[in-house]
């Protein structure tokens, strides 16, 4: 084989890692894979400019390496796949330890009351570095710390804050939703045992729900219609502002509910809200979709 | 029908009877009007927000329940000023027919 054949084949290649590589960060459980993909892949553009004949050792090791790449990638791209069907509960027990939250009854117990501090130990406890959540989430590690730090007035006020604390808790293993309740608690200066009862109560009936061992979907819980809208409303609260989604959304949610099974009202509904929703959120708040307030 | 309620001045009277949530008002200017009249979502949430932006309603929210997927309900009522325009409203309607049912 040719230089220029070799060359042609590493550039084709390299095409391809280049464009799958965003596919990784969804990788999250643990900083290492990332490190591995990233120097796996890596290795093809270096056989490239080193002019390593394909067919040699030092050849086939790069092939190697790029193969457990796209591996890597697939499996990303199954973990993604899985995180887009309509039923999320299986998902989200997975991703999201309802263990984590016990601690929440330990951090309104302790001495240091800050949400941030509490933050930063599950953080820790998840093993995560900071640096790492702000390549991942593209929110600088100034703010990330300011969260941490319990300064939450250095943020910018409004969607933005909520957008970054949603994506940090998602990072460290937290559900987001929940801990927006628990920091809108927190903020207007609620914290107490009896306003974090609601969102126990909420996790103890989401665990019933969601990791109950051999449930049929078929005779408990909400029905298919309604678990599937509540996973696209969960999907579309997080880009709009939270106040119209939550309060559209939940309104929806109880009115599908009260609609018959089989009904094809509730997947007209469903668009139906879906398209209302994210129109008022637009016309309301010219830049929600991206979480930034212009003012008016 | 055509009608000459708005759906704003719908709202406001459905406020009247006292704090509702968002589908709760839907329902109550419904029944307030026999079926004949109705607010739809896609107008009472606006409506909602910018009567309460106007300090005419204010609003907090609920307890979170499953059935809304975690979400709290949004509980609207009237301020002392919106009270005051609800009641002005209704006189005003009430003045503007009157000339039609003596005839």
């Amino acid at each position: 084989m040719t230089s220029k054949e070799s060359r042609s084949i590493y550039i084709r290649v390299f095409h391809y890692l280049l464009s799958g590589r965003a596919g990784i960060k969804f990788l999250d459980d643990s900083a290492a894979l990332p490190l591995f993909s990233s120097l796996a892949s890596l290795a093809w553009p270096m056989a490239y400019f080193l002019d390593v004949e394909p067919s040699s050792a030092m050849g086939m090791t790069c092939l190697a390496l790029t193969v457990a790449y796209y591996v890597l990638l697939a499996y990303g791209g199954v973990r993604i796949f899985a995180q887009l069907t309509p039923d999320k509960t299986a998902i989200r027990s997975d991703r999201y330890d309802p263990a984590q939250w016990s601690a929440v009854r330990r951090w309104t117990a302790t001495e240091d009351p800050s949400m941030g501090a509490w933050l930063r130990r599950m953080r820790l406890k998840r093993g995560k570095r900071l640096d790492v959540i702000a390549e991942i989430t593209s929110i600088s590690k100034r703010n990330l710390e300011a969260i941490e730090q319990d300064r939450f007035e250095a943020l910018p006020n409004g969607p933005q804050r909520k957008s970054w604390l949603r994506q940090y808790a998602d990072e460290i293993g937290l559900d987001p939703a929940r801990v927006i309740v628990l920091f809108d608690d927190y903020v207007t200066g609620g914290r107490s045992a009896v306003v974090v009862a609601p969102v126990m109560t909420l996790r103890t009936a989401a665990t019933a729900t969601s990791t109950a061992p051999g449930r049929d979907r078929t005779t408990s819980g909400p029905p298919r219609s309604h678990r599937c809208a509540r996973a696209v409303f969960d999907a579309l609260e997080r880009v709009l502002d939270q106040r119209i989604a939550r309060e559209e959304f939940g309104d929806a949610l109880e009115y599908i509910l009260g609609l018959p099974r089989g009904s094809s009202r509730v997947w007209l509904t469903i668009a139906w809200t879906v398209l209302r929703t994210s129109f008022n959120a637009i016309r309301e708040s010219p830049s929600a979709p991206w979480g930034r307030r212009t003012g008016r | 029908m055509e009608t000459m309620l708005t759906a704003r001045a719908a709202i406001l009277q459905a406020l009247i009877e006292g704090p509702a949530y968002g589908l709760e008002v839907i329902d109550r200017v419904h029944a307030r009007s026999g079926g004949k009249f109705g607010v739809h979502q896609g107008s009472a949430y606006p409506v909602l927000r910018t009567l309460e932006a106007e300090g005419l309603v204010r609003s907090w929210e609920g307890d979170p329940s499953e059935a809304r997927g975690g979400r709290p309900r949004r509980y609207y009522e009237l301020t002392a000023e919106g009270l005051r325009s609800a009641r002005e409203q209704r006189e005003l309607l009430l003045t503007f027919l009157a000339p039609a049912v003596a005839r």
